[in-house]
């Protein structure tokens, strides 16, 4: 049972996900085409899939994927861009490397990693988190970057340890930077880690998609993604908005 | 405690020159002039953050207070946790809290403190280091009358109370009369030190805003 102030609450998000599926119903019964099933169809499909557990086994073993690549890229990437942020030649010296794999197309760093690694578990999170570890460096730099020079003079001033300094002055204000990270990462790394199910691995939503493409079965792969999108928005709405808003709270107050 | 900088320079432009300046225990020295002049500069290179000056530093004192003219406090930590981050000693942050006229504020957030109380909890973090040298800067910029003579009334109380050397930027001859014992004045470009005498009161005089400007008056500040 949905209580009444979380409708009225979100009241025109609820129309606005209506209105997408009236639309998606009215597309399908008006197109009757095998391209795009109706929503009954998919959620025939999507009852079916459950049933039999290959739902359920295979957005397990991507979420496995997800959450190991995620904290792998958000651990490494964090750190690299506190130094890269705090140690400006270090940034001058790694400027380079870093813009390089920021550009290095997710594919060719997928392909190289089952190519030197092997069709492996283990290569398959380091081609993830490689995709991802770039754009975390870079958003944690600039923020490191953005810190406010005044709170480290007092610092510097009344002679904290540098243990005080990260905890209670940088990575505070890095919070919402984390939170940027965490979040365009969480939607960038499932994307990549599909693609990485598709062409090396015997499980995951990818390798379901990859088998539904074959059969040219839209419904499944409707299921199958929907569902997963399902599971990313459990975990925007349980960590990350409840992290964002924690984060921001102080923010647009005046810093003294 | 002893600083002589023959020139300071930002970029091309020499804001401060020829400068001596001796601090001594136990008096409080006003820094006195227009705004712009130099003197926040100067108080920088006294409390060790700016090190890029032509000139000598005689020993940097090992425990610095600082009142900086933004109270910079982390404004994502309460107030006890603020102060936390300079001394450990719980029963001497609460004395101090009493004494700023805080108890039983120590649990607010300081993004929720209003300035003169954040500049409150600001000087209690200064003392609280037990400094050597404890430096204000403008202390009461952007406060209203009540308000700045509140926080001037409690200041006289505190600093007073401390053996170290303290200096005071300000470009309010009142305030610098009202709380010194000495007045350096700041002047000219590049500025340099060309005044400097003593304030000779009683600490009841200092109280009496009266008897403060026919002081001011007198020195023709």
């Amino acid at each position: 049972m949905i209580p009444k102030t979380y409708l009225a609450q979100h009241k025109l998000q609820l129309i606005s996900v209506s209105c997408m599926i009236a639309c998606w119903a009215f597309l399908s019964i008006w197109l009757q085409s095998t391209s795009l099933p109706t929503p009954v169809l998919v959620w025939d499909a999507f009852s079916r899939e459950l049933s039999s557990g290959e739902l359920l086994h295979h957005c397990m073993w991507t979420m496995y994927r997800v959450v190991i690549a995620f904290v792998l890229a958000m651990s490494i990437g964090v750190a690299l861009g506190l130094i890269f942020g705090l140690n400006i030649r270090c940034n001058q010296f790694f400027d380079v490397w870093l813009i390089t794999l920021l550009n290095m197309p997710a594919l060719v760093i997928i392909i190289l990693c089952y190519l030197w690694i092997g069709l492996s578990e283990v290569s398959a999170i380091t081609a993830v988190a490689l995709n991802k570890i770039p754009n975390i460096t870079v958003v944690v730099r600039e923020g490191t970057r953005a810190l406010d020079q005044k709170l480290m003079q007092m610092a510097q001033v009344f002679r904290l340890p540098m243990r005080l300094i990260l905890w209670r002055i940088i990575l505070p204000q890095l919070t919402p930077y984390f939170v940027a990270s965490a979040r365009s990462g969480l939607a960038l790394i499932w994307k990549i880690v599909l693609v990485v199910e598709l062409l090396g691995r015997s499980n995951g939503v990818g390798f379901q998609l990859h088998l539904a493409f074959q059969m040219f079965d839209v419904p499944s792969i409707l299921v199958y993604s929907l569902t997963f999108i399902g599971f990313i928005w459990l975990v925007e709405l349980v960590v990350i908005k409840p992290w964002d808003r924690r984060a921001n709270e102080w923010r647009g107050q005046h810093a003294y | 405690m002893r600083i002589d900088i023959a020139s300071k320079q930002f970029s091309d432009r020499e804001v401060l020159q020829n400068l001596h300046m001796q601090l001594y225990p136990r008096q409080v020295t006003a820094l006195l002039g227009p705004s712009g002049i130099g003197k926040s500069t100067l108080l920088q290179i006294l409390a060790g953050l700016d090190r890029d000056f032509e000139g000598k530093q005689l020993s940097l004192p090992k425990n610095i207070g600082f009142c900086f003219q933004e109270p910079r406090l982390l404004p994502w930590l309460s107030v006890l946790e603020n102060l936390k981050l300079v001394t450990k000693q719980q029963s001497e942050i609460e004395a101090m809290l009493d004494q700023m006229g805080l108890a039983g504020q120590s649990q607010i957030l300081c993004h929720h403190l209003s300035l003169g109380m954040a500049r409150r909890v600001a000087l209690a973090r200064a003392l609280l280091v037990h400094p050597d040298i404890l430096l204000l800067d403008e202390p009461f910029a952007s406060l209203d009358k009540p308000r700045a003579r509140q926080l001037l009334t409690l200041m006289l109380a505190s600093i007073r109370q401390q053996q170290c050397a303290t200096v005071i930027v300000t470009h309010e001859p009142t305030e610098a009369v009202a709380l010194s014992d000495r007045i350096l004045i700041l002047d000219g470009t590049p500025a340099t030190i060309v005044r400097d005498f003593p304030i000779e009161m009683t600490e009841h005089q200092r109280h009496q805003p009266k008897v403060v400007s026919c002081v001011v008056a007198q020195l023709n500040l």
